[in-house]
Formats: C-alpha cells, structure tokens, sequence
C-alpha cells in the first residue's frame, strides 16, 4: 500500500491535558459569570418579571442538556482518539483494516438525542405558549414607538383625555401587566428589558402586541436589539417600576400641562425654545408642537437624556443643546451653537429646567 | 442529442503498454505558458487553485477586518473606530466572510478535487467554471469599491429593510450590495449547475452514487439547494436596488413590507448557511478515514443525513425572526423543525467518532483540524439548538450568544475542515507536503484562540450584550469578557498567520509528496502530484468504494481497474455515464483554452457599473458585448460536437 509513516507526535499527554483543561475553564467560566453576575443589569439568566423567569428555567435547562451532551460526545471523542488499541506487527504500521462494528452505538446514540430532542422540543413548545399572553387582565396600555436612536412611549387610557406621551423613560406599575403595542416611525428596532421579557421588534407599517410585567419596584435596563444605525448602540432603555400609588401620581403629574415660566430669563427661554427647538420638540399646552424628537414636557422628571445615554445634569444639557454630536456621533439633533447665542442658551437652559 | 452520426466505442488499454497515449493526450491538453494561461484557462485545477487564492485572500481581509472591531470592542467607550467606521467595517467583515469565502472556498476546492475523485477530466462545462471564477472575482471587488472611499455597505450582511431603503440610507454603498449580490448571483448559480450536471453525466465508470465520497454527496446537496434558493436572493436585492432607484415601494413601510425582505432573505440565508458546512462536513467524512485506517462508519447514514440537513434546512427559516411578531403556531413548527435538524448532525458526528474509535488514528495535522472540527461542531450545534427553543431565542436573539453559535458553526465547521483540507490535499495540488511541525503549532494557536475569543462570547450574550453595538458602557458585566475575546482574536489570528507562513514555506521547501502520501483510498491519489492537465491518461473503472484500499480491504464484490481503463485520445474528451449506475453512453468533449468567459464577466461587470452609476450608454454598450460574446460562446464547433456511445 506504500504508506509513508508520519511523524507521531500528538499521542503524547499534551494535547490530551490541554483539551481537558479547556473543558475545566470553560464549565468554571460559566458558573462563574453567570451565578455572580449580580453585577450584569441585563442578564437574563437571573431574571425578574413572570416571564423572563419561566424563560430563564428554559434557558438554564436547556444549557445544562447543551453542556452535558458537549461533555459527554467530546468525552466519548477523546476516548476514541487516546484509548489504547493493540499493538501492531512491526512493518504493519498503517494497514487499513474494516474492523469493529460502530454502526450499532451509532443507532443507539442517535435514539437516543432524539429522545431528549423530542422531550426538549415539548418543553420549548410549552413555556412558549405559557408566556405568549398574560394570565390576567393587563392594567394598561403603552405604545412604544421607536425612532432613530429614541424610545417614544404613549400611555394609553379609555378616556382619551387622560392619555399623554412621553418619552426614553417607562414607568410601570409594579406587578401589574402591562400592554406593550409596538411600532416604528422609521425603520426596525426591537424592544428589550432583559430581567423581565424576550425581545419584540418594532417594525414601521406593522403593529406588535406583547406584554410585560414589572414583580417588584425597580429600575430595569434594557437597549434596542435590531440594528437601526449609527447609534443603534445608544438607544439605551430605562424602566422604572412604582408602587400603584406612586405609578397614579406619576400619571396625574405627567398629564398636566407645564405651567408657564415666570422668571425672567426662563421667559425668553421659552421665546428661543420656540424659535429653534419647537420644530422637532413638544412641551404640551405651549406653542411647541414638533414630534420629530422626544417630547419634552416633563423632562426634569427623567433621570437621563439622550436616550438614557447621560445624566440629566445641567452640564450634559448644556453641552447636549450646544452640540449633540459630539456626545452622541449622528444624532438627528443638529448642534444648536449656529441657532442661538450664548445667552440664548443660558435662557433655554433656565426655560427647560422649569419642565418638572 | 442528435443522431450517432459519430458513434465510436473507444477501447481498453493497458497505459502502461500504450506510452503514445501519453504523448498524445500531452499535447492534446498542453496549456499556454506564462501569465496569460490563468486568464484563458479553463483547467478545473487551475480554476479550482484560482478560487482558492481569492477565497483565502478574502478570509485575510475578512479577519484583518475582524481585528479592528475587537480592538475598538475590547474595552468600553473606545473610540478607536466611530460608530460610521465600525458599522461599515462590521457589515464588510460579514459580507466577506459569508458570501466571498465560505462558499468560494468550498467552490474552490470542490473544483480542484470533484473531477480527480470521480475519474473525470473536467467539470461538465469547463468554460462555464472560467465565467464563474471571474464573475465571483468581478462580484467581489464590485462589492469593495466603494470600501475605500468610507461609503460601504453598513447595514449588516443580512441587511434588513427599510434601513437598506433610499431613505434612511442614501449614498452608493446599499446599491453597489444589492447589485454585486446579483452578480454573485449568476457565479454561484453557474457554478452549481455546473457541479450538478458533472455529478450527473462525468463519473468514471462503475462510480455509482452509493461509492462517491462524502464531500461529493455534501457539494452537490450544496449545488442544488443554491439553484434553489439564489433566485429568492437576487429577486430581493433585485426589487430592493428598484426600491432604492425607481420607487417601487416593495420594502419600506409606505405601503410595502419591511417582514417580506426578511422572509425573502431568510428563504435563502438559511440554507445557504448549510451549504457552506455540508461540503465542509464532507471533507472531515473523507479526510477521516485516511487517517484512521479504516472505512466510514455509516457511509450510507451519513450520505443521507447530509441530504436530510438540507431538506429540513428549507423549513427552518422563520427560526431568524421569531422576535418578529409571527403567529405562535409558524414560530412553534419552526422551532420544532430547527431542533430536529440536529438529528442527522448528530448522526453525523457519531459515525465520525465511531470511525476514529473504530479506527487508528494518525495525528497529522489534517487529522488534528478534523477532530478539532467535531468538538466544534457540538458545541456550535448545542448552542444552535438553544437559539431553536422559541421563547428563549427571544432573550437570545442578536446578543452576542448568536455571535458565538454562528462563529462556532461557520468557523468550526467551515474553516477548520477547510484548513484541514488543505494540509490533506496541498500535496496532491502542489507535489509538496506542507510542514507538520509548523503545521500542529498553528493549529493549536488557533485551536486554543478560537476558543478563547468566541466561548466568552455566549457567556456576554447571557449577560445581555446586544451584537452590532459599535461600543458599550461600563457597568454591565461585560469589560473582562472583551477583553478575554479580543486577545483570543489575536491568538487565533496568529494560528492562521502560522499556516499562512506554512503555505509560502512549502511551495518551494515542502518535502515532496509522491502520488499517495497518506496512503489514501479514492482516486485522486491514483494519479501524480500535482495531475496532468488530463488527470486519467485512462478513464479508470471503478468497482468499489475505495478504489485505493480493495486489496487491504480484501473486497470481495468489486474491484476497480485504474492503469486499464478507456482510452479516450481523439480530442480533448471524457467519458458521460448514466445517472444512477454509471454506465458509460457518451464521449464527451472539453473545450479548449478561451478568453471568451473572461471576457463575458468582464462585459458583465461593465454592466453592472452602468447599472449602479445609471450610465445609460455603458449599459447598452455592455449589454451588445454581452450577446455577441454568448454568440461566440454558442457558435457551434465540430471539434466539440458530442457523441453518443451506442449501446453495445
């Protein structure tokens, strides 16, 4: 047969204890980052609301037969590469031989996954169905519409007059659940608060429907999924769960109109706000009436701007009206240095702070 | 077929005792010298060394590409790249690596290697292979031109509407992919019909379907379901370059659909995903006996699940959209489907761990890739069947979890086998082994780098780092874990940098291989390394499965005969056999050297930058050279009239 021996090197300890200690750092890496990761506000595995939590059971079953069936072929490929085999006869080296019969562990290994495949394929399809809807009547209803690079968010009521829109920050009852009704005013993003559901995309021309529920009072990270462009990376979201009663009042201050300001600087605030800013912001009961950037009539109550990119401080504001780019590289918001002066700015800031 | 007016039965003989026949088939297939012969060839190993070349060059770019993003990705707030740099950056690195390497390279290889294994000496349609190679050539710097002046594609290589719209992405970049994806288009459809038909009418005698190797079976599964799905793909770049031009509306959300680019995309992105692992799957089914000494386990168990895989593989798409809003009833069938298409992997990887423990392996290096490969396919296969579980894909979906499953399959199961099959087969195509000191150095660098880089990555996706994000903040759990990726990318770059060197080394410095260095069974390694331009100086008759080993193997049906074979010396001919059985019915005739496919891809090519720059003329001008150049192509010829063999 003419077979030229090769160099054997491979069937010493090395490659054997490499592999081995491979499989040890990654089991050690996973329990590691994934039991102490307190620290992770977006991890799933450790999840918060009624639905992230039965999908999180799926999930660690779901690794656990993963990682098991990982240990237990690349166990069975590592003994087949290192097991001792006979010896051969001297000049014999490389003879091809048909012996053996692995066609039956064959048949049995594939019964067998096909077993578990079945059985995890029920699970799936069950968790699936268990939180596809709520088990109660939902409390309320919110539109979530996405925007380059923004969350716009409409709280829906019976009475219309008691709706209002607001914007980057969700507040939700605690344990209570809630509507979602997704949409898009320009192209596909995707609703994600990790600790408490799966994703939804928002998807222009197409409405989604899903829920969510919020068990305890807290904040709840989460950031669009669906790649959107050039920030997609920044439009970070930020829930906020209340108590009811926290949750009513919250409502009842965001459904008033702002009160006109009274100072006087804020006064011609208002006055530059309407000159430059009022094409793409709202503040509700004034002139202000744009809809192409987050409405801003109780932005004071939001903890950060940007799409929970900064803090609401009155530094980031002032550099965020100044120049929003270079915060945010490709905001749709212009730098407003060529619109306004320096005073102006100093009257907008004191105008915008008024918006409790 | 016309009638026999031609009809000739060509004769046995011995080569060994008829040396003109050697002589005659020398100077019947002698090929133009210099430069100039890589243009107008139409010799599948030169075509097949061609696409090799251009598939691993684009791998390089691919991986250059990668590092960049793991270098702005490994710490938090970087601005090393900004977000318009990186997204660009992102969708090339994707756009390379699916569409100008993974398939290509198996493309390439096949090409090379289908007609040596099936004792055939060319493709079916030899000029047709040229047409291919250039078109995807062409294809792939069309799709980098406007790379250089910071306005490429930036919308992801699965590139969802509206964003790919006029609208929300203006400038040159989203057409110059719609069209060099049709373009690329008409290359892999050329070449799959290609491989489909040389399967059907080009194997030697006796080379029946149940004796083809594997790597056959997994090409032309691949081949068919590329004829199947490429049209869904061109149709929706097609109507989304007239979204973008002429204001069709087929996939904004004015009127049109967004989900419907995803549908059409999805039809075809996820058996494309299969095509570019079953051939790769079908190098390790052949590689793997060499090196273990032994026959296949479960040859027939594996030919199937391979064509298996592929069928489930049509009705597993909407497994890419469950985050979408679908019915829960496609979503449940969907996911269900995506789990049970583990099952003929899984058989897959059993045989393969059955052979070797059934076997006595040899460590080369293209053994140590091929192990290293099915330890990989597990773990990416496992992670696969998580993202299949709908309720919990809507928490994994586009993290970094998706990242890893898709690196894992498409390097583990593409890549390695690839690298492995080239240590296997560089010596049939060069006459030089490759070095198997450096050769294990660099696969453990990229072994242990691989791992390094893409297993923290599931980890960051359960914590919840989102994919495409050109940076992230601290405070999430993620810093470590980049940090841990982007050296394992180095690692792993370094491992590819190491075979690389191994490549240029042994060109010239191998130790030199001999027909048969690894003492193999299937045909290829019947003839000298590298083969003449005709492969057979006889069409072999083959009589068993391992055509090579039936001696060792003491076969007690078939026995194949490879120094006495048909003589086939009137022309540049190979013999056409019948589907099933391989019963030799026809000679047919390899067409000569000819500028004619480079030049149809070059007016191709013209054609397309017409399109892309609406230059009305250059486009009628291309669309004349294209007809004349078919015309030239079609013009009917004696020297390559075929002729029927009447049955005797």
């Amino acid at each position: 047969m003419g077979y030229e021996v090769l160099p054997r090197a491979g069937r010493t300890v090395g490659p054997r204890r490499l592999k081995f200690w491979c499989c040890r750092a990654m089991l050690i890496a996973l329990a590691i980052s994934l039991a102490g990761c307190s620290s992770a506000p977006m991890n799933y595995l450790d999840a918060e609301g009624p639905i992230a939590k039965q999908i999180a059971e799926l999930g660690w079953g779901f690794i656990m037969i993963s990682f098991w069936s990982t240990v237990i072929v690349t166990g069975f490929l590592l003994i087949a590469l290192f097991k001792r085999r006979p010896p051969q006869l001297a000049g014999h080296e490389g003879t091809v031989t048909r012996s053996g019969a692995g066609l039956t562990a064959v048949y049995s290994a594939t019964a067998l996954s096909s077993l578990v495949l079945l059985g995890s394929a029920v699970w799936m399809v069950s968790v699936t169905a268990a939180v596809i809807r709520p088990s109660r009547e939902t409390a309320l209803t919110i539109q979530v519409i996405g925007h380059q690079w923004w969350w716009e968010f409409r709280y829906l009521s019976p009475d219309t007059k008691q709706s209002f829109v607001t914007a980057n920050e969700m507040r939700l009852p605690a344990g209570e659940p809630v509507r979602l009704e997704l949409m898009s005013a320009d192209v596909i993003h995707s609703f994600w608060l990790p600790k408490l559901a799966g994703k939804t995309d928002l998807i222009p021309g197409q409405k989604n429907i899903t829920w969510i529920e919020a068990p305890k009072p807290g904040v709840y990270r989460g950031q669009c999924t669906e790649f959107c462009g050039l920030q997609h990376a920044s439009m970070l979201l930020r829930a906020v769960a209340e108590p009811r009663e926290a949750f009513g009042a919250w409502w009842k201050q965001q459904m008033r109109s702002s009160d006109p300001p009274t100072g006087g600087l804020a006064k011609e605030g208002q006055a530059v706000f309407t000159r430059a800013c009022a094409s793409c912001h709202a503040v509700s009961g004034t002139e202000a009436k744009g809809t192409f950037g987050p409405d801003l009539t109780h932005l004071m109550s939001r903890a950060q701007i940007g799409s929970n990119l900064l803090p609401n401080t009155r530094a980031y504001r002032a550099g965020w009206i100044a120049d929003a780019p270079s915060l945010k590289p490709g905001v749709r918001m212009p730098p407003m240095t060529r619109e306004i002066s320096g005073r102006e700015l100093q009257a907008v800031l004191a105008y915008i702070e008024t918006l409790h | 077929m016309q009638a026999p007016r031609h009809a000739r039965y060509p004769r046995m003989a011995d080569v060994g005792k008829l040396p003109t026949v050697r002589q005659r088939l020398d100077a019947l297939f002698e090929p133009t010298t210099g430069w100039r012969s890589w243009l107008s060839t139409v010799d599948h190993k030169k075509l097949g060394i061609l696409y090799i070349v251009t598939a691993m060059a684009f791998l390089l770019i691919g991986g250059i590409e990668a590092l960049a993003l793991r270098v702005q990705l490994a710490y938090p707030s970087q601005t090393v790249l900004g977000p318009a740099a990186f997204n660009q950056i992102y969708t090339m690195h994707g756009i390379t690596m699916i569409f100008l390497y993974a398939l290509p390279i198996l493309s390439g290889i096949s090409i090379y290697i289908w007609p040596l294994m099936i004792g055939a000496r060319d493709l079916a349609f030899p000029r047709l292979n040229s047409f291919s190679y250039w078109t995807y050539l062409f294809a792939g710097l069309f799709l980098y031109s406007t790379f250089p002046l910071g306005l490429a594609p930036n919308n992801g290589w699965f590139n969802y509407a509206p964003r790919s719209g006029a609208t929300w992405n203006p400038g040159p970049g989203m057409d110059v992919f719609a069209l060099g994806m049709v373009m690329l288009g008409l290359s892999t459809t050329a070449s799959s019909i290609n491989f489909v038909v040389t399967l059907a009418r080009l194997r030697a005698p006796g080379m029946s379907v149940n004796r083809l190797p594997i790597f056959v079976w997994g090409t032309v599964t691949a081949s068919v379901a590329n004829i199947v799905i490429i049209p869904t793909v061109s149709l929706a770049f097609a109507m989304l370059w007239l979204d973008r031009n002429y204001g069709t509306h087929f996939f904004d959300g004015y009127g049109g659909a967004p989900i419907l680019w995803q549908h059409l995309f999805w039809l075809f992105g996820h058996p494309w995903v299969y095509a570019l692992v079953l051939p790769a799957m079908g190098i390790v089914s052949d590689g793997l006996p060499t090196f273990c000494r032994r026959p296949l386990v479960g040859y027939t168990l594996v030919a199937l699940s391979t064509v298996t895989t592929m069928m489930i593989g049509f009705g597993v798409w909407v497994h890419h959209m469950f985050a979408t809003g679908l019915s829960p009833m496609a979503m449940a069938v969907m996911g269900a489907a995506s789990i049970a298409i583990s099952i003929p992997s899984a058989i897959a990887v059993f045989c393969w761990i059955a052979t070797i423990w059934e076997g006595r392996p040899v460590f080369t290096t293209a053994f140590l890739y091929f192990a290293a490969m099915i330890f990989l396919f597990v773990a990416g296969g496992v992670s696969g069947f998580m993202t299949a579980a709908v309720a919990l894909d809507w928490q994994l979906t586009d993290t970094y979890f998706v990242v890893a499953h898709l690196h894992y399959v498409l390097l583990g199961i593409n890549v390695f086998p690839v690298i492995g099959g080239i240590y296997y087969w560089f010596p049939k195509m060069t006459g030089r082994l490759l070095d198997e000191r450096i050769g294990k150095i660099g696969f453990w660098l990229s072994f242990v780098g691989f791992n390094a880089a893409f297993f923290p990555m599931h980890i960051l996706g359960l914590l919840g780092m989102p994919r495409r994000i050109y940076t992230y903040q601290p405070g999430f759990g993620w810093n470590g874990l980049n940090l841990a990726v982007s050296i394992g990318a180095a690692i792993f770059a370094l491992g590819m940098a190491v075979f690389i060197v191994n490549v240029a080394r042994s060109l010239k410095h191998g130790r030199p291989a001999g027909n048969d260095p690894w003492g193999s069974y299937s045909l290829e390694w019947s003839v000298s390394s590298p083969p003449p331009p005709y492969n057979f100086a006889v069409i072999p008759l083959v009589g068993s499965r391992h055509p090579l080993w039936e001696e060792a193997l003491d076969e007690v049906t078939g026995r194949s005969t490879l120094d006495r074979g048909l003589v086939l010396d009137h022309g540049r001919e190979t013999i056409g056999t019948t589907l099933l059985d391989s019963i030799p019915d026809a000679i047919l005739k390899v067409a000569p050297e000819t500028y004619v496919p480079l030049l149809l891809s070059i007016a191709t090519l013209v054609l397309f930058v017409g399109l892309l720059l609406h230059a009305a003329i250059v486009t009628a001008i291309s669309l004349v050279a294209i007809v004349a150049l078919v015309a030239t192509w079609l013009w009917p010829r004696i020297s390559l009239a075929q002729r029927r063999e009447d049955t005797r």
